[in-house]
């Protein structure tokens, strides 16, 4: 029994051995579209933690920025009290200071590096707004300063045999160095008439830390902090919305009519899909970090801005053969192309070509090794070209250049705002990584179209920087 | 994936596969015209329409594409996916099962099939009577007349008893076999 219902188990098998149904063309195209949607779900995961991030660095770095100058307008520095204006009292200490004799001048300033910074920024002060007579009262003050620095080294000098004089050493190197920094100051008029009355006797006892480097320590500390010129290559990816939506006061329904001719109008149907889709950014830029705190950069840069969309109708042509998905708006097809609806919506591919110059300005929130700024600016955006292609191929794609036909303006404002973390990696060069958002001023669509189109992005940019010496 | 890892597979089948596991689409569309005509005919003889087998086609050919990578080669590449596609089948048939519970009809005399001339059929009127069986006996016959499984496992598959599986497959057999006859009795007939 076994045996037979084996047999009529084999003999179905055997039926079945190598058989074979093709099946529809449409299951395949099913199974594509499947894991061409899976594919971008995927993509659009990366897309949205690329947004996330971005967006969390900008605001980061924003709030962070926004603390960092509201301390320093609250907490100015030590340099930003030396620009700020001389007050009355300054102007009535002064005179006082400057008649001190040379000794209590000298403990004074030995006493205490913070009141000698004080008497220096305030001769600074002086020399800046008091004129003349300040400028004298410093000059005082300085010789005084380094008349007891030469004294107490002479004295230094005499004692130099006895060891226990270390302290006195010390006080007077100290005094040497307040007397440099009271010098380094003084707008450069005062340090040449300081340094013409010098004694040369002394001057060669004392040039090391009065004439050759007096401005030296300040500026080798600027020379540190500041990054100087740079030129950089880079590149970004970012997530690009057309946004593109109805003009104001504008018809935004479909105009589109089945009608040969008609098909020359726009459309904007409400349930077209457009999507923010991966796009790519690219090349060079020059800065400079003009000062401690802020840069100055700008570029050139091509970008490939992409955007998902789909259509439900085709414009078609018997006589050239040509069939092209809509979306948005046509191409000025001639008075033979006709609007055919598709059943199932196409999947489009949007996508812009510009060239842009952005210019941008950076504070700097941390100046080191590793550094951080916020950038700001303008980018002009110059159009070369947007084409509309369906995902699969199956037809024509559309190329809308700048010129009077075209929907798009040439030139059009982007508002730009991002972050940049650098590295300086050694030698001359540096890297950075810098998210970013831009955001359309001026509208990339002309006046008088059905719809209106303010593109924005949220990216992620690389930049390498090579620093001139 | 290293095609010398594939141990019961051809060389052209490793490319593929590694191609596939890459997702590059003109290599899922080799696979797919390598095995889709042979997976129709497993898909039809459990489902009641060419359009019902192509939903389970396209179903399968997804999730194969998805854990190709999990593909150790351990068994034949055709074997991997005509048990994906199967699975496939069962989940979709999976409620229609329970919509129609199965009767334990163990009880029932399990006939005679030595006698049936099956041979003598080409397997698309083979495929027509599978497709008119009960949903039940349908995927119990596949199971275990063509895919070799055993009632265990059978059961446990579909989470129904032993004893149901063997009922439910001789009344396949059964209605087979009426099926048969009567196609015998028109081909005489018409002769």
């Amino acid at each position: 029994m076994d045996k037979l219902n084996r047999n009529f188990e084999e003999q179905f098998q055997d039926a079945f051995e190598g058989a074979e149904i093709t099946p529809s063309e449409q299951v395949w195209n099913k199974v594509d579209a499947s894991l061409t949607s899976g594919d971008s779900g995927k993509f659009r995961k990366r897309l949205l933690v690329l947004q996330l991030m971005t967006a969390a660095s900008l605001a980061l770095a924003i709030g962070v920025g926004g603390v960092n100058i509201f301390w320093d307008r609250s907490n100015p520095t030590e340099s930003q009290v030396a620009q700020q204006p001389s007050t009355r009292n300054d102007e009535e200490r002064l005179p006082d200071q400057s008649q001190l004799p040379k000794e209590s001048n000298s403990e004074s300033i030995a006493s205490t590096e913070t009141e000698t910074d004080e008497k220096a920024d305030l001769l600074e002060t002086q020399s800046q707004n008091a004129g003349n007579e300040t400028e004298e009262n410093a000059n005082t003050l300085a010789a005084d300063m380094e008349d007891n620095a030469i004294d107490r080294l002479a004295n230094i000098n005499e004692e130099e045999a006895d060891s226990d004089n270390s302290a006195a050493i010390q006080d007077a190197a100290d005094s040497e160095v307040l007397a440099d920094r009271a010098v380094a100051r003084m707008p450069l008029m005062s340090i040449a008439s300081n340094i013409d009355w010098l004694p040369d006797a002394n001057i060669t006892t004392l040039s090391p830390g009065i004439y050759s480097i007096p401005v030296l320590p300040e500026i080798e500390e600027e020379e540190e902090e500041n990054n100087g010129l740079w030129a950089g290559l880079g590149m970004s990816a970012n997530s690009f919305d057309p946004n593109f939506g109805p003009s104001n006061g504008l018809q935004s329904e479909a105009q589109l009519n089945s009608g040969p001719g008609d098909i020359n109008t726009s459309r904007a149907d409400n349930d077209l899909r457009q999507d923010p889709a991966f796009s790519y950014a690219m090349g060079f830029s020059v800065g400079k970090q003009v000062s401690r705190k802020w840069i100055l950069q700008g570029g050139l840069q091509y970008s490939v801005q992409n955007a998902d969309a789909s259509s439900t109708v085709i414009a078609a042509n018997a006589a050239s053969g040509l069939r092209a998905p809509l979306f948005f708006y046509n191409a000025n097809f001639d008075e033979n192309t006709q609007a055919l609806s598709s059943p199932e919506p196409i999947d489009l591919n949007n996508t812009f070509e510009f060239i842009s110059f952005p210019v941008e300005v950076g504070y700097v929130l941390i100046n080191g090794r590793f550094s951080w700024a916020i950038n700001t600016g303008l980018s002009t955006r110059f159009l070369l070209k947007n084409t509309i292609s369906d995902d699969q191929g199956s037809f024509d794609a559309i190329e809308v250049r700048p010129g009077a036909d075209a929907p798009f303006r040439a030139v059009h404002i982007n508002g730009l705002i991002g972050t940049e973390l650098i590295y300086k990696l050694g030698g001359n060069y540096m890297i950075s990584i810098e998210p970013n958002f831009q955001h359309s001023i001026s509208a990339l669509t002309k006046p008088g179209q059905s719809f209106g189109s303010r593109p924005r992005s949220l990216g992620l940019g690389v930049r390498l920087k090579y620093i001139f010496d | 994936m290293d095609s010398t890892s594939h141990s019961k597979i051809s060389e052209k089948e490793a490319v593929i596969i590694d191609g596939c596991a890459r997702g590059d689409r003109k290599a899922q569309r080799e696979l797919y015209d390598l095995f889709s005509k042979k997976l129709l005919v497993v898909a039809l003889r459990y489902c009641k329409s060419q359009l019902e087998a192509e939903d389970v086609l396209q179903e399968a050919f997804i999730k194969i594409f998805r854990s190709i990578k999990s593909f150790e080669g351990k068994a034949k590449l055709e074997t991997w996916m005509r048990k994906i596609l199967v699975n496939t089948a069962l989940n979709h048939q999976r409620s229609k099962l329970y919509l129609f519970p199965m009767s334990d009809v163990y009880e029932m005399q399990m006939p005679d099939a030595g006698d049936i001339p099956i041979r003598e059929y080409h397997f698309t009127e083979l495929l027509k009577m599978i497709q008119e069986l009960p949903t039940g006996c349908q995927v119990i016959f596949n199971l275990y007349a063509i895919e070799g499984y055993n009632h265990n496992e059978i059961a446990k598959k579909l989470d129904i008893s032993v004893g149901t599986s063997k009922s439910q497959y001789a009344r396949a057999k059964m209605l087979l076999r009426e099926m048969i006859e009567k196609a015998e009795s028109v081909n005489y007939g018409q002769a």
